[in-house]
Protein backbone atom coordinates (compact mmCIF):
# COMPACT_ATOMS: atom_id res chain seq x y z
CA UNK A 1 0.00 0.00 0.00
CA UNK A 2 3.20 2.58 1.08
CA UNK A 3 4.63 1.31 -2.46
CA UNK A 4 1.44 1.65 -4.50
CA UNK A 5 1.44 5.73 -2.70
CA UNK A 6 4.97 6.17 -3.21
CA UNK A 7 4.24 5.33 -6.95
CA UNK A 8 1.28 7.22 -7.45
CA UNK A 9 3.03 10.28 -5.73
CA UNK A 10 5.93 9.86 -8.44
CA UNK A 11 3.56 8.90 -11.47
CA UNK A 12 4.49 12.72 -13.32
CA UNK A 13 7.89 12.59 -12.75
CA UNK A 14 8.54 8.89 -13.93
CA UNK A 15 6.39 9.69 -16.99
CA UNK A 16 8.69 13.28 -17.62
CA UNK A 17 11.51 11.19 -17.08
CA UNK A 18 10.63 8.48 -19.56
CA UNK A 19 9.97 11.07 -21.79
CA UNK A 20 13.21 12.72 -21.42
CA UNK A 21 14.75 9.88 -21.89
CA UNK A 22 13.06 8.65 -25.00
CA UNK A 23 13.64 12.56 -26.80
CA UNK A 24 17.28 11.97 -25.66
CA UNK A 25 17.89 8.19 -27.37
CA UNK A 26 15.59 10.00 -30.64
CA UNK A 27 17.71 12.72 -30.68
CA UNK A 28 20.72 10.58 -30.87
CA UNK A 29 19.51 8.18 -33.31
CA UNK A 30 18.21 11.28 -35.40
CA UNK A 31 21.54 13.05 -35.36
CA UNK A 32 23.28 9.94 -36.20
CA UNK A 33 21.34 8.83 -39.05
CA UNK A 34 21.56 12.71 -40.43
CA UNK A 35 25.48 12.88 -39.80
CA UNK A 36 26.01 9.53 -41.82
CA UNK A 37 23.35 7.54 -44.13
CA UNK A 38 21.45 10.27 -44.91
CA UNK A 39 24.11 12.12 -46.68
CA UNK A 40 24.33 9.55 -49.64
CA UNK A 41 20.65 9.06 -49.89
CA UNK A 42 20.48 12.76 -50.27
CA UNK A 43 23.38 13.22 -52.70
CA UNK A 44 21.37 10.43 -54.78
CA UNK A 45 18.16 11.94 -54.43
CA UNK A 46 19.91 15.58 -55.48
CA UNK A 47 21.52 13.58 -58.81
CA UNK A 48 18.16 12.15 -59.89
CA UNK A 49 16.33 15.90 -59.24
CA UNK A 50 19.31 17.50 -61.06
CA UNK A 51 18.70 15.22 -64.00
CA UNK A 52 15.02 15.97 -64.35
CA UNK A 53 15.19 19.84 -63.85
CA UNK A 54 18.60 19.68 -66.92
CA UNK A 55 15.76 17.39 -69.45
CA UNK A 56 12.74 20.00 -68.22
CA UNK A 57 14.93 23.16 -69.34
CA UNK A 58 15.87 21.77 -72.69
CA UNK A 59 13.84 22.39 -75.60
CA UNK A 60 12.04 19.92 -77.64
CA UNK A 61 14.48 17.78 -80.12
CA UNK A 62 17.41 19.62 -78.39
CA UNK A 63 20.17 17.29 -76.14
CA UNK A 64 22.85 18.19 -74.25
CA UNK A 65 25.66 16.29 -72.25
CA UNK A 66 25.58 17.45 -68.26
CA UNK A 67 28.31 16.67 -65.61
CA UNK A 68 27.03 15.63 -63.03
CA UNK A 69 29.64 15.50 -59.76
CA UNK A 70 29.95 11.90 -57.50
CA UNK A 71 29.83 11.20 -54.24
CA UNK A 72 31.05 8.57 -51.79
CA UNK A 73 29.56 5.51 -51.95
CA UNK A 74 27.95 5.92 -55.74
CA UNK A 75 29.03 3.33 -57.54
CA UNK A 76 26.44 1.12 -55.07
CA UNK A 77 23.53 3.39 -56.89
CA UNK A 78 22.49 3.24 -60.53
CA UNK A 79 19.16 5.10 -62.28
CA UNK A 80 16.51 3.05 -63.57
CA UNK A 81 12.93 4.22 -65.65
CA UNK A 82 10.04 1.81 -65.36
CA UNK A 83 6.87 2.24 -67.76
CA UNK A 84 3.37 2.45 -66.43
CA UNK A 85 3.01 -0.63 -68.04
CA UNK A 86 5.97 -2.18 -67.00
CA UNK A 87 4.24 -4.52 -64.09
CA UNK A 88 7.37 -5.19 -62.79
CA UNK A 89 7.94 -1.45 -61.67
CA UNK A 90 8.13 -0.57 -58.00
CA UNK A 91 4.73 -0.01 -56.41
CA UNK A 92 6.16 3.11 -55.11
CA UNK A 93 5.50 3.99 -58.77
CA UNK A 94 1.77 3.35 -58.48
CA UNK A 95 0.10 3.77 -61.74
CA UNK A 96 2.61 6.74 -63.05
CA UNK A 97 5.86 5.63 -64.89
CA UNK A 98 9.03 6.77 -63.19
CA UNK A 99 12.55 7.46 -63.44
CA UNK A 100 14.33 6.20 -59.63
CA UNK A 101 17.78 5.94 -58.33
CA UNK A 102 18.09 2.98 -56.41
CA UNK A 103 20.70 1.47 -54.24
CA UNK A 104 22.09 -1.75 -56.16
CA UNK A 105 22.79 -4.83 -54.82
CA UNK A 106 25.33 -5.92 -57.32
CA UNK A 107 27.34 -7.77 -54.22
CA UNK A 108 24.56 -10.44 -54.55
CA UNK A 109 25.40 -13.11 -56.97
CA UNK A 110 23.74 -14.37 -60.22
CA UNK A 111 20.01 -15.79 -59.27
CA UNK A 112 19.43 -13.56 -56.24
CA UNK A 113 20.00 -10.64 -58.13
CA UNK A 114 17.44 -11.82 -60.80
CA UNK A 115 14.33 -9.91 -59.93
CA UNK A 116 15.67 -7.90 -57.06
CA UNK A 117 16.30 -4.89 -58.51
CA UNK A 118 12.44 -3.25 -58.72
CA UNK A 119 12.82 -4.69 -54.69
CA UNK A 120 15.55 -2.49 -54.28
CA UNK A 121 13.99 0.75 -55.85
CA UNK A 122 11.14 -0.13 -53.48
CA UNK A 123 12.95 -0.69 -50.05
CA UNK A 124 16.43 1.04 -51.03
CA UNK A 125 14.96 3.90 -53.65
CA UNK A 126 13.76 7.46 -54.68
CA UNK A 127 11.50 7.12 -57.50
CA UNK A 128 9.43 10.39 -59.25
CA UNK A 129 6.64 9.98 -61.50
CA UNK A 130 7.19 11.28 -64.84
CA UNK A 131 4.48 11.89 -68.03
CA UNK A 132 6.73 8.97 -69.96
CA UNK A 133 9.60 6.67 -68.80
CA UNK A 134 12.75 7.54 -69.79
CA UNK A 135 14.68 5.70 -72.46
CA UNK A 136 17.94 4.82 -70.58
CA UNK A 137 20.91 3.38 -72.21
CA UNK A 138 24.51 3.09 -70.31
CA UNK A 139 27.35 1.43 -72.79
CA UNK A 140 30.69 -0.22 -71.74
CA UNK A 141 33.43 -2.39 -72.98
CA UNK A 142 32.71 -5.69 -72.57
CA UNK A 143 36.30 -7.27 -72.63
CA UNK A 144 36.55 -4.45 -69.10
CA UNK A 145 34.91 -7.46 -67.59
CA UNK A 146 37.07 -10.50 -68.87
CA UNK A 147 33.73 -11.48 -70.49
CA UNK A 148 34.96 -11.33 -73.97
CA UNK A 149 37.76 -9.92 -75.52
CA UNK A 150 36.64 -9.50 -79.23
CA UNK A 151 40.41 -9.44 -81.00
CA UNK A 152 43.77 -8.25 -80.64
CA UNK A 153 45.24 -6.26 -84.02
CA UNK A 154 49.02 -5.31 -84.27
CA UNK A 155 49.46 -1.93 -86.20
CA UNK A 156 52.26 -1.82 -88.51
CA UNK A 157 53.57 1.56 -87.99
CA UNK A 158 54.39 1.09 -84.43
CA UNK A 159 53.98 -2.53 -83.70
CA UNK A 160 51.50 -1.40 -81.17
CA UNK A 161 48.47 -3.83 -79.96
CA UNK A 162 45.62 -2.79 -80.17
CA UNK A 163 42.81 -4.10 -78.65
CA UNK A 164 39.10 -4.22 -79.94
CA UNK A 165 36.39 -3.83 -77.56
CA UNK A 166 32.91 -5.08 -78.00
CA UNK A 167 30.94 -2.37 -76.40
CA UNK A 168 26.80 -3.37 -75.09
CA UNK A 169 24.29 -1.41 -73.86
CA UNK A 170 22.41 -2.02 -70.15
CA UNK A 171 19.01 -0.22 -69.44
CA UNK A 172 20.34 1.78 -66.55
CA UNK A 173 22.98 4.05 -65.95
CA UNK A 174 25.34 3.26 -62.73
CA UNK A 175 26.59 6.15 -60.72
CA UNK A 176 29.67 6.44 -59.46
CA UNK A 177 32.26 8.07 -57.16
CA UNK A 178 34.18 10.11 -60.04
CA UNK A 179 32.01 12.84 -62.28
CA UNK A 180 29.69 11.23 -64.38
CA UNK A 181 28.66 12.75 -68.31
CA UNK A 182 24.94 12.00 -69.05
CA UNK A 183 23.70 13.29 -72.27
CA UNK A 184 20.39 14.11 -71.81
CA UNK A 185 17.52 14.28 -74.96
CA UNK A 186 14.03 15.75 -75.44
CA UNK A 187 12.42 14.76 -78.41
CA UNK A 188 8.98 13.80 -79.75
CA UNK A 189 10.50 10.04 -79.36
CA UNK A 190 10.69 10.85 -75.29
CA UNK A 191 12.72 11.42 -73.19
CA UNK A 192 16.11 9.98 -72.88
CA UNK A 193 19.43 9.27 -70.80
CA UNK A 194 22.49 7.92 -72.02
CA UNK A 195 26.35 7.29 -70.97
CA UNK A 196 29.06 5.45 -71.64
CA UNK A 197 32.31 4.70 -70.32
CA UNK A 198 35.41 3.66 -72.28
CA UNK A 199 36.99 1.79 -69.30
CA UNK A 200 35.31 0.04 -66.37
CA UNK A 201 36.88 -1.97 -63.78
CA UNK A 202 34.31 -2.28 -60.86
CA UNK A 203 31.19 -4.79 -61.62
CA UNK A 204 28.14 -3.46 -63.43
CA UNK A 205 25.61 -4.36 -61.14
CA UNK A 206 23.01 -3.39 -63.90
CA UNK A 207 23.56 -5.65 -66.30
CA UNK A 208 22.36 -9.02 -64.69
CA UNK A 209 19.79 -9.38 -67.44
CA UNK A 210 22.06 -9.00 -70.15
CA UNK A 211 24.35 -11.60 -68.85
CA UNK A 212 21.20 -13.87 -68.11
CA UNK A 213 19.86 -13.45 -71.23
CA UNK A 214 23.80 -14.66 -72.94
CA UNK A 215 23.56 -17.42 -70.62
CA UNK A 216 20.32 -18.16 -72.07
CA UNK A 217 21.10 -17.96 -75.57
CA UNK A 218 24.42 -20.40 -75.06
CA UNK A 219 22.10 -23.01 -73.70
CA UNK B 1 4.14 18.02 5.44
CA UNK B 2 4.98 21.03 3.55
CA UNK B 3 1.61 21.27 1.00
CA UNK B 4 2.39 23.20 -2.21
CA UNK B 5 0.25 26.17 -3.12
CA UNK B 6 -1.47 25.80 -6.78
CA UNK B 7 1.00 27.32 -9.54
CA UNK B 8 3.83 26.60 -7.28
CA UNK B 9 6.26 23.88 -8.77
CA UNK B 10 9.08 21.10 -7.08
CA UNK B 11 12.62 21.71 -7.23
CA UNK B 12 12.68 18.70 -9.22
CA UNK B 13 9.76 19.76 -11.87
CA UNK B 14 11.97 22.85 -12.42
CA UNK B 15 15.10 21.17 -13.00
CA UNK B 16 13.02 19.02 -15.21
CA UNK B 17 11.92 22.20 -17.47
CA UNK B 18 15.30 23.29 -17.73
CA UNK B 19 16.70 20.30 -18.63
CA UNK B 20 14.28 20.13 -21.37
CA UNK B 21 14.71 23.64 -23.00
CA UNK B 22 18.47 23.05 -22.58
CA UNK B 23 18.06 20.18 -24.67
CA UNK B 24 15.58 21.92 -27.01
CA UNK B 25 18.64 24.50 -27.38
CA UNK B 26 20.96 22.25 -28.21
CA UNK B 27 19.34 20.67 -30.36
CA UNK B 28 18.50 23.39 -32.48
CA UNK B 29 21.92 24.01 -31.74
CA UNK B 30 22.83 20.48 -33.31
CA UNK B 31 20.30 21.28 -35.73
CA UNK B 32 21.62 23.69 -37.54
CA UNK B 33 24.80 22.57 -37.75
CA UNK B 34 23.58 19.00 -39.34
CA UNK B 35 21.52 20.73 -41.44
CA UNK B 36 24.04 23.79 -43.29
CA UNK B 37 22.29 26.79 -43.69
CA UNK B 38 23.80 28.66 -45.95
CA UNK B 39 25.87 30.57 -43.59
CA UNK B 40 27.27 27.20 -41.75
CA UNK B 41 27.90 25.42 -44.71
CA UNK B 42 31.49 26.47 -44.02
CA UNK B 43 31.63 25.81 -40.68
CA UNK B 44 30.17 22.32 -40.50
CA UNK B 45 32.22 21.72 -43.52
CA UNK B 46 35.72 22.25 -41.38
CA UNK B 47 33.65 21.03 -38.60
CA UNK B 48 33.73 17.25 -40.15
CA UNK B 49 36.98 17.79 -41.35
CA UNK B 50 38.42 18.46 -37.62
CA UNK B 51 36.18 15.41 -37.02
CA UNK B 52 37.90 13.20 -39.35
CA UNK B 53 41.50 14.38 -38.51
CA UNK B 54 40.72 13.39 -35.01
CA UNK B 55 39.81 10.24 -35.46
CA UNK B 56 42.63 9.50 -37.75
CA UNK B 57 44.88 10.71 -34.45
CA UNK B 58 45.39 7.64 -32.01
CA UNK B 59 47.87 8.98 -29.87
CA UNK B 60 47.88 6.19 -27.07
CA UNK B 61 44.91 4.76 -27.04
CA UNK B 62 42.66 2.22 -29.45
CA UNK B 63 42.42 2.99 -32.83
CA UNK B 64 39.31 5.63 -34.03
CA UNK B 65 40.53 5.39 -37.65
CA UNK B 66 37.15 3.40 -38.28
CA UNK B 67 35.44 6.47 -37.47
CA UNK B 68 37.26 8.72 -39.58
CA UNK B 69 36.20 6.34 -42.30
CA UNK B 70 32.41 6.81 -41.51
CA UNK B 71 32.60 10.22 -40.42
CA UNK B 72 30.98 11.77 -43.77
CA UNK B 73 32.42 14.95 -44.95
CA UNK B 74 29.75 17.55 -44.48
CA UNK B 75 31.00 20.12 -47.40
CA UNK B 76 28.33 20.99 -49.99
CA UNK B 77 29.39 22.32 -53.41
CA UNK B 78 28.84 26.45 -53.22
CA UNK B 79 27.59 27.06 -56.98
CA UNK B 80 27.51 30.60 -57.86
CA UNK B 81 26.69 32.16 -60.60
CA UNK B 82 28.48 35.22 -61.47
CA UNK B 83 25.71 37.18 -63.69
CA UNK B 84 24.95 40.76 -64.80
CA UNK B 85 21.14 41.80 -63.58
CA UNK B 86 18.96 41.06 -61.55
CA UNK B 87 17.60 37.93 -63.00
CA UNK B 88 21.01 36.68 -64.97
CA UNK B 89 20.75 32.52 -64.50
CA UNK B 90 23.60 30.42 -65.15
CA UNK B 91 22.32 28.09 -67.88
CA UNK B 92 22.72 25.62 -68.69
CA UNK B 93 25.16 24.98 -65.74
CA UNK B 94 23.26 25.33 -63.32
CA UNK B 95 20.13 24.31 -64.26
CA UNK B 96 17.95 22.38 -61.66
CA UNK B 97 21.01 22.81 -58.97
CA UNK B 98 20.40 23.24 -55.81
CA UNK B 99 22.59 25.76 -53.27
CA UNK B 100 23.39 27.79 -56.07
CA UNK B 101 23.61 31.80 -55.02
CA UNK B 102 24.19 34.63 -57.90
CA UNK B 103 26.72 37.49 -57.94
CA UNK B 104 25.82 40.60 -59.80
CA UNK B 105 28.99 42.39 -61.07
CA UNK B 106 28.55 45.47 -63.22
CA UNK B 107 29.65 44.51 -67.07
CA UNK B 108 29.81 47.94 -67.99
CA UNK B 109 32.78 48.86 -65.84
CA UNK B 110 34.86 46.15 -67.03
CA UNK B 111 37.60 46.56 -64.71
CA UNK B 112 35.65 46.00 -61.42
CA UNK B 113 33.36 43.47 -62.89
CA UNK B 114 36.41 41.51 -63.70
CA UNK B 115 38.03 42.77 -60.39
CA UNK B 116 34.82 41.33 -58.89
CA UNK B 117 35.18 37.75 -60.51
CA UNK B 118 38.68 37.73 -59.21
CA UNK B 119 37.93 38.14 -55.77
CA UNK B 120 35.41 35.55 -55.76
CA UNK B 121 37.56 33.10 -57.03
CA UNK B 122 40.35 33.73 -55.00
CA UNK B 123 37.62 33.66 -51.91
CA UNK B 124 36.64 30.27 -53.49
CA UNK B 125 40.61 29.39 -53.10
CA UNK B 126 40.90 30.64 -50.15
CA UNK B 127 37.93 29.20 -48.41
CA UNK B 128 38.42 26.21 -49.46
CA UNK B 129 41.66 25.47 -48.41
CA UNK B 130 41.04 26.81 -44.85
CA UNK B 131 37.76 24.57 -44.71
CA UNK B 132 40.23 21.50 -45.38
CA UNK B 133 42.63 22.47 -42.68
CA UNK B 134 45.14 24.03 -45.32
CA UNK B 135 45.95 20.70 -46.41
CA UNK B 136 47.37 19.09 -43.58
CA UNK B 137 45.19 17.43 -42.16
CA UNK B 138 44.22 13.47 -43.57
CA UNK B 139 41.08 13.09 -44.54
CA UNK B 140 40.18 10.32 -46.73
CA UNK B 141 40.94 6.91 -46.36
CA UNK B 142 42.89 5.11 -49.53
CA UNK B 143 43.51 2.53 -51.02
CA UNK B 144 47.05 1.49 -52.77
CA UNK B 145 46.70 2.90 -55.92
CA UNK B 146 49.75 0.62 -57.53
CA UNK B 147 52.42 1.72 -59.55
CA UNK B 148 51.22 0.64 -62.98
CA UNK B 149 47.97 2.25 -63.15
CA UNK B 150 50.18 5.34 -61.53
CA UNK B 151 52.94 5.63 -64.49
CA UNK B 152 49.72 5.55 -66.90
CA UNK B 153 48.10 8.27 -65.55
CA UNK B 154 51.32 10.50 -64.94
CA UNK B 155 53.35 8.92 -68.10
CA UNK B 156 56.43 8.58 -66.07
CA UNK B 157 58.06 6.13 -63.95
CA UNK B 158 57.46 5.91 -60.23
CA UNK B 159 59.22 2.77 -57.95
CA UNK B 160 56.59 3.30 -55.20
CA UNK B 161 53.32 2.66 -54.73
CA UNK B 162 50.57 5.54 -54.03
CA UNK B 163 47.04 6.11 -53.27
CA UNK B 164 43.99 7.22 -55.29
CA UNK B 165 44.21 10.82 -54.99
CA UNK B 166 40.54 11.77 -54.11
CA UNK B 167 39.08 14.97 -53.63
CA UNK B 168 36.25 17.28 -52.48
CA UNK B 169 34.98 20.18 -54.80
CA UNK B 170 34.58 22.94 -53.01
CA UNK B 171 32.87 25.22 -55.14
CA UNK B 172 31.77 26.04 -58.75
CA UNK B 173 32.06 29.32 -60.57
CA UNK B 174 30.48 29.56 -63.69
CA UNK B 175 30.06 33.06 -65.76
CA UNK B 176 26.40 33.70 -67.30
CA UNK B 177 27.42 33.63 -71.10
CA UNK B 178 24.16 35.46 -71.49
CA UNK B 179 25.11 39.20 -69.57
CA UNK B 180 29.32 38.23 -69.11
CA UNK B 181 31.12 39.57 -72.33
CA UNK B 182 34.29 38.27 -73.73
CA UNK B 183 35.86 41.95 -73.02
CA UNK B 184 35.41 41.34 -68.90
CA UNK B 185 36.75 37.63 -68.99
CA UNK B 186 39.80 38.98 -71.05
CA UNK B 187 40.45 41.17 -68.35
CA UNK B 188 40.21 38.19 -65.46
CA UNK B 189 43.79 38.02 -63.66
CA UNK B 190 43.10 35.84 -60.56
CA UNK B 191 47.42 35.25 -60.08
CA UNK B 192 47.73 38.61 -59.75
CA UNK B 193 44.86 39.37 -57.62
CA UNK B 194 46.08 36.16 -55.20
CA UNK B 195 49.72 37.74 -55.64
CA UNK B 196 48.55 41.72 -54.38
CA UNK B 197 45.63 41.62 -52.70
CA UNK B 198 45.07 41.13 -48.96
CA UNK B 199 42.83 38.28 -48.01
CA UNK B 200 39.89 40.22 -46.14
CA UNK B 201 40.62 41.58 -42.47
CA UNK B 202 44.10 40.19 -42.63
CA UNK B 203 47.67 41.76 -43.54
CA UNK B 204 48.85 38.78 -46.15
CA UNK B 205 48.08 38.41 -49.69
CA UNK B 206 46.35 35.34 -50.62
CA UNK B 207 49.74 33.96 -51.85
CA UNK B 208 51.74 34.81 -49.01
CA UNK B 209 48.80 33.09 -47.02
CA UNK B 210 48.70 30.16 -49.40
CA UNK B 211 52.49 29.68 -48.73
CA UNK B 212 54.44 32.05 -46.24
CA UNK B 213 55.21 35.92 -45.66
CA UNK B 214 58.29 35.79 -47.82
CA UNK B 215 56.63 34.83 -51.46
CA UNK B 216 55.54 37.57 -53.19
CA UNK B 217 55.65 36.94 -56.75
CA UNK B 218 55.81 33.69 -59.13
CA UNK B 219 58.50 32.43 -60.76
CA UNK B 220 59.58 33.62 -63.96
CA UNK B 221 60.28 30.15 -64.85
CA UNK B 222 56.39 28.79 -64.57
CA UNK B 223 55.28 31.74 -66.62
CA UNK B 224 57.58 30.48 -69.58
CA UNK B 225 56.05 26.87 -68.84
CA UNK B 226 52.53 28.46 -68.91
CA UNK B 227 53.42 29.69 -72.82
CA UNK B 228 54.22 26.64 -73.85
CA UNK B 229 50.90 24.95 -72.54
CA UNK B 230 47.99 24.19 -74.62
CA UNK B 231 45.34 26.83 -74.68
CA UNK B 232 41.78 25.96 -73.75
CA UNK B 233 38.62 27.84 -72.39
CA UNK B 234 35.89 27.39 -70.26
CA UNK B 235 32.58 29.02 -69.21
CA UNK B 236 32.74 27.27 -65.57
CA UNK B 237 35.61 26.45 -63.03
CA UNK B 238 35.18 24.10 -60.09
CA UNK B 239 37.84 24.59 -57.19
CA UNK B 240 38.91 21.45 -56.27
CA UNK B 241 40.70 19.83 -53.18
CA UNK B 242 42.60 17.31 -53.59
CA UNK B 243 44.72 14.96 -51.40
CA UNK B 244 46.91 11.98 -51.93
CA UNK B 245 49.34 10.11 -49.65
CA UNK B 246 52.80 8.31 -50.16
CA UNK B 247 55.25 6.00 -48.59
CA UNK B 248 57.77 8.80 -49.58
CA UNK B 249 58.85 12.15 -49.18
CA UNK B 250 56.60 14.13 -52.12
CA UNK B 251 58.54 16.38 -52.71
CA UNK B 252 61.51 14.13 -53.91
CA UNK B 253 58.84 11.60 -55.44
CA UNK B 254 56.77 14.36 -57.53
CA UNK B 255 59.51 16.58 -58.71
CA UNK B 256 62.29 13.82 -59.48
CA UNK B 257 59.77 11.93 -61.64
CA UNK B 258 58.88 15.32 -63.48
CA UNK B 259 55.44 15.45 -62.33
CA UNK B 260 55.95 18.89 -61.15
CA UNK B 261 53.15 20.31 -63.03
CA UNK B 262 51.01 18.45 -61.71
CA UNK B 263 51.87 18.86 -58.04
CA UNK B 264 54.15 21.41 -57.26
CA UNK B 265 55.27 23.12 -60.55
CA UNK B 266 58.47 23.49 -62.22
CA UNK B 267 60.07 26.61 -60.57
CA UNK B 268 58.40 26.88 -57.29
CA UNK B 269 58.31 30.36 -56.48
CA UNK B 270 59.96 33.60 -55.96
CA UNK B 271 60.76 35.13 -52.31
CA UNK B 272 61.47 38.32 -51.57
CA UNK B 273 65.25 37.61 -52.61
CA UNK B 274 64.43 36.38 -55.80
CA UNK B 275 65.14 32.94 -54.48
CA UNK B 276 63.13 29.81 -55.41
CA UNK B 277 60.78 28.31 -52.36
CA UNK B 278 60.27 25.28 -52.44
CA UNK B 279 61.10 23.85 -49.19
CA UNK B 280 60.86 26.34 -46.42
CA UNK B 281 62.90 25.04 -42.46
CA UNK B 282 63.84 22.09 -44.33
CA UNK B 283 60.62 20.95 -44.42
CA UNK B 284 58.18 20.78 -47.41
CA UNK B 285 55.64 23.39 -46.56
CA UNK B 286 53.02 24.96 -48.30
CA UNK B 287 53.65 25.25 -52.31
CA UNK B 288 51.98 27.04 -55.07
CA UNK B 289 52.18 25.93 -58.56
CA UNK B 290 51.69 27.49 -61.32
CA UNK B 291 49.55 24.75 -63.28
CA UNK B 292 51.15 23.87 -66.63
CA UNK B 293 48.03 22.09 -68.56
CA UNK B 294 45.85 23.03 -70.47
CA UNK B 295 43.06 21.40 -68.93
CA UNK B 296 43.79 23.65 -66.12
CA UNK B 297 42.75 26.85 -67.12
CA UNK B 298 41.11 30.11 -66.17
CA UNK B 299 38.29 31.76 -67.32
CA UNK B 300 40.41 33.59 -70.29
CA UNK B 301 43.14 31.30 -71.20
CA UNK B 302 42.37 30.83 -74.63
CA UNK B 303 43.68 34.41 -75.44
CA UNK B 304 46.31 34.64 -72.35
CA UNK B 305 48.33 31.53 -70.84
CA UNK B 306 49.63 33.88 -68.30
CA UNK B 307 45.78 33.40 -67.05
CA UNK B 308 46.01 29.97 -66.00
CA UNK B 309 45.39 30.17 -62.45
CA UNK B 310 48.00 28.57 -59.64
CA UNK B 311 46.95 25.82 -57.43
CA UNK B 312 47.82 26.10 -53.61
CA UNK B 313 49.17 23.08 -52.03
CA UNK B 314 50.93 21.21 -49.42
CA UNK B 315 53.29 18.61 -49.54
CA UNK B 316 54.66 16.97 -46.55
CA UNK B 317 53.56 15.17 -43.32
CA UNK B 318 50.04 14.83 -41.98
CA UNK B 319 48.30 14.34 -38.95
CA UNK B 320 47.59 10.55 -38.91
CA UNK B 321 48.67 7.14 -37.65
CA UNK B 322 47.93 5.85 -40.98
CA UNK B 323 50.85 3.90 -42.15
CA UNK B 324 51.22 6.65 -45.39
CA UNK B 325 51.64 9.57 -43.34
CA UNK B 326 53.29 11.72 -46.05
CA UNK B 327 51.88 13.42 -49.44
CA UNK B 328 50.08 16.14 -50.92
CA UNK B 329 47.22 18.47 -50.97
CA UNK B 330 45.80 20.73 -53.56
CA UNK B 331 43.49 23.47 -53.91
CA UNK B 332 42.87 23.13 -57.92
CA UNK B 333 40.99 25.70 -59.90
CA UNK B 334 40.04 22.99 -63.12
CA UNK B 335 37.86 23.48 -65.93
CA UNK B 336 33.98 22.02 -64.61
CA UNK B 337 34.50 18.84 -67.30
CA UNK B 338 33.89 14.71 -66.37
CA UNK B 339 37.50 14.64 -67.96
CA UNK B 340 39.34 16.94 -66.12
CA UNK B 341 37.46 15.81 -62.83
CA UNK B 342 38.35 12.38 -63.12
CA UNK B 343 42.07 12.85 -64.02
CA UNK B 344 42.68 14.68 -60.69
CA UNK B 345 40.38 12.93 -58.86
CA UNK B 346 41.06 8.91 -59.32
CA UNK B 347 39.94 7.92 -56.15
CA UNK B 348 36.52 9.49 -56.32
CA UNK B 349 34.89 12.64 -54.72
CA UNK B 350 33.58 13.34 -51.55
CA UNK B 351 31.25 15.85 -49.85
CA UNK B 352 27.51 16.90 -50.66
CA UNK B 353 26.36 17.52 -54.35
Amino acid sequence: MRGGMILVDNTLELFVVGIIVVMVFSGGAFAYNSWTENNEERNAQHLLDSVLAKHDALDEGQSNEFVFQGFKHGDEWYLRSWSNTDPERPEKCFFESCICVCKGNWKESGAERLGVRAESCQERGFCRPVPHSFSIVHTYPKVAHGLTKVGVTIDPADKAPEILYEFVSVPCIPLSELALGIEISRSSLGPKLSSSVFMTSYPLYCDYEERFVVGADDE
Amino acid sequence: MCMLQRGQITPFTLGIMLALAGFVILAGFAWQILNQGSLVDREACHLSVLARGTFSLSPDGPSLAPLAEVTPLKCTTDKLCITDGFFGTCNPQFNGESNTRRVTVNVRDEESAARAIERETANAMYDCWTMMGEGKIDLFAQEALGTSLVNTLFGTSFNFEVTKPRCVVCSRIALDGKTVPRTVIEEIDVNRYLAEEFVPGQTETYLQKFTDRGVNAYAGADKADLRNSAPSSTSELAIVFMQIKTPIDPVDAFTDVGAGAFVIGGGGLLTSAGRFVTRVGGLPLALVALAGTGATAGYASYTAHESQMISAGYCGEFTTEAEAKLGCSLVRPIAWSKENINALCGGGIEGNL
